[in-house]
C-alpha cells in the first residue's frame, strides 16, 4: 500500500536580503513509500536531502510538484491542503524527527514525551529504552548533552506508531549503542507498517534499515 | 471544522496613518493563531478590533456565525464577558490592586453569574494553584505581588471563566526572560488542556514559534504573510518576513 507518494517537485528560495539571489534545490524530484518500507536520501552537502524531507512535513513550501499523503484512508495533498489538515496530518499520521529538540523551556523530559495525551508510562519505557536514565526524566532537557536531547527527540518520535515517519539524521549524535537501539526502533516501525524516510549519513544505519536509496544531486545552475 | 472567528476586509486609520488595510483572517476552535510584526505593524490595532474593543473604518468580524456590530453593546459585553477572556500586556492595567488576590478572580466569576462565596473561594483557590500561586496567598492584595505574579494572577482571573477564546497582548512583554520562560510554559500547558482558541499578538518570534499553530506577519497595517506557523519562520518568502526572522538572535 502506497503511503506517501512525491512527484514532480520542484523548489527554489528566493533570498530577498541578499540581493534577490535564487538557490534551485530541488527540480522535478519524487519518491514512493510503502508501508513497511524504509526509503533513504543521499546525496552531497548542497543536494535538497534535508529541503526534500523538510517539503514532505509541508515545512518548506514547494514550487511545484504535488505530496500524496495516505491520511484517513484517502490521499492528502501536502501542498495544496489547508492548514488545518495539515496540522491533523500531523497530529495522527506524519511523524518528523528533526536533528534538534525544540520545546518549551520549563517542560520535564517525561512531559515532552508523554504529549499532551499525557501516556507517563509509556514515556519512561521508551526514554528507559533509549538510555536515558529515570534521574533525568523529570529535569527539562535545555541542560541534557547534545545526544541526550536527540535521544528525548527520538523517544517523542517513536512512542506512537507514526503510519508515516521521517528522520533526518536520527543517529547523527548518538554512540554505538544508542545507535543500534534506533536502527532496532526504525526496524519494529516498519515490521509494524511504518513508511519510512531518512536521511542517514553513516552508511552501516542506511544498510541496517533502507531498502532502497534515493540518490540527489545539486540542481546545476545551466539546466 | 467551523470557522470560530472571522475578519473580513477590515480597515482602520488614524488620521494619515493606516492601521488595518483589507485585512481578512479566519480561525477554529481549538486553534492558536499568532500575529507578529513590528511596532506600528498594526497587530495590536487588529487584536483591539477582532476582540470588539475597536469598531473598524470598514469591513466586519464575525464571531460563531454572528457580526459583531449586529450584537449591539449589550450583546458584546455579554460576549466578551462570558465567552471570550482579555490578556493584557501589563496586568496592572487588568487588575485590581487594592482587592485581594482571590477577590480579583472571584470579582470575574461572580461578573459570570456565580453566587455562593463557599464555591467563588474554593474556585479562585483551584486557579491559584493552576497558575502555580501559593493558595496561601488567596487573601493577599497584588500590590505586593512580583511582575511575573502578577501576570499569572491574570492569566488565573480570565480563565476561570472557562472562555473558548482567549486574546493576548504580549502576554510575556515587561518580564524577565526567566520569568518569561515559566509564563510560556503555563499558557501553553493550560491553553491545550482547556482546548482553548487563542488570538496572540507578539513582537518575540520565539514566543509564536512555540505557542502557534499559524502565524500572520503583518506590516503597515497589512498581512504579508501567513501560514502554519514552522512554514512561515523556516521557509519565509516575503522579503518583510525573511528580515524578521533573519534579525533574531540565536539563542
Amino acid at each position: 500500500m502506497i503511503m506517501l507518494d512525491a512527484s514532480d517537485l520542484t523548489k527554489t528560495f528566493t533570498l530577498h536580503l541578499q540581493g534577490g539571489v535564487r538557490l534551485d534545490v530541488l527540480r522535478d524530484n519524487g519518491l514512493t513509500v510503502r508501508a513497511g518500507e524504509c526509503i533513504g536520501l543521499s546525496g552531497p552537502s548542497g543536494a535538497g536531502k534535508s529541503t526534500l524531507l523538510r517539503a514532505l512535513y509541508g515545512n518548506y513550501k514547494v514550487d511545484a510538484g504535488e505530496i500524496l499523503v495516505r491520511h484517513r484512508h484517502e490521499m492528502v495533498d501536502i501542498t495544496a491542503a489547508p492548514d488545518q489538515t495539515i496540522i491533523e496530518v500531523r497530529r495522527e499520521t506524519l511523524g518528523y524527527v528533526s536533528q534538534f529538540l525544540r520545546a518549551v523551556p520549563r517542560v520535564a523530559a517525561v512531559d515532552i514525551v508523554a504529549g499532551i495525551a499525557g501516556h507517563r508510562a509509556a514515556a519512561v519505557a521508551i526514554l528507559e529504552r533509549l538510555g536515558i536514565p529515570p534521574r533525568l526524566h523529570s529535569l527539562p532537557p535545555a541542560t541534557f548533552s547534545g545526544g541526550e536531547q536527540q535521544r528525548v527527540n527520538l523517544a517523542r518520535a517513536f512512542i506512537r506508531d507514526w503510519p508515516i515517519l521521517l528522520l533526518d539524521e536520527p543517529t547523527a549524535s548518538l554512540d554505538a549503542g544508542n545507535r543500534d537501539i534506533v536502527i532496532t526502533l526504525m526496524r519494529e516501525a516498519k515490521a509494524k507498517g511504518a513508511a519510512l524516510v531518512g536521511i542517514f549519513h553513516d552508511p552501516f544505519v542506511r544498510d541496517a534499515v533502507a531498502d532502497s536509496v534515493l540518490h540527489l544531486s545539486p540542481v546545476s545552475a545551466a539546466a | 471544522m467551523s470557522v470560530l472567528l472571522e475578519a473580513r476586509a477590515l480597515y482602520k486609520t488614524y488620521g494619515r496613518v493606516t492601521a488595518l488595510d483589507d485585512v481578512f483572517l479566519q480561525m477554529r476552535r481549538h486553534e492558536i493563531l499568532a500575529i507578529v510584526g513590528e511596532s506600528g505593524s498594526g497587530k495590536t490595532t487588529l487584536l483591539n478590533v477582532l476582540a470588539g474593543r475597536i469598531a473598524p473604518d470598514a469591513g466586519e468580524v464575525v464571531y460563531d456565525g454572528a457580526p459583531l456590530a449586529a450584537l449591539g453593546e449589550l450583546g458584546l459585553r455579554k460576549l466578551q464577558r462570558a465567552r471570550w477572556g482579555f490578556i493584557q500586556q501589563d496586568p496592572r492595567a487588568a487588575l485590581r490592586l487594592d482587592i485581594s488576590a482571590g477577590g480579583n478572580i472571584g470579582e470575574r466569576l461572580m461578573a459570570a453569574g456565580a453566587r455562593r462565596y463557599g464555591d467563588i473561594r474554593a474556585t479562585a483557590r483551584h486557579w491559584l494553584e493552576a497558575v502555580e500561586i501559593d493558595s496561601g496567598r488567596l487573601d493577599d492584595f497584588p500590590k505586593f505581588f512580583s511582575g511575573g505574579m502578577l501576570q499569572r494572577l491574570q492569566i488565573a482571573a480570565t480563565l476561570v471563566t472557562e472562555p473558548e477564546l482567549v486574546f493576548m497582548d504580549e502576554p510575556t512583554g515587561g518580564l524577565d526572560v526567566s520569568v518569561q520562560a515559566r509564563i510560556l510554559d503555563l499558557i501553553g500547558s493550560l491553553v491545550r488542556q482547556l482546548g482553548l482558541a487563542v488570538v496572540l499578538v507578539t513582537h518575540d518570534i520565539g514566543v509564536a514559534r512555540l505557542l502557534a499553530d499559524r502565524l500572520i506577519v503583518m506590516r503597515h497595517g497589512r498581512i504579508v504573510e501567513t501560514g502554519l506557523t514552522d512554514q512561515v519562520l523556516d521557509d519565509p518568502h516575503h522579503e518583510y518576513t525573511q528580515l524578521l526572522v533573519s534579525s533574531v538572535l540565536p539563542a
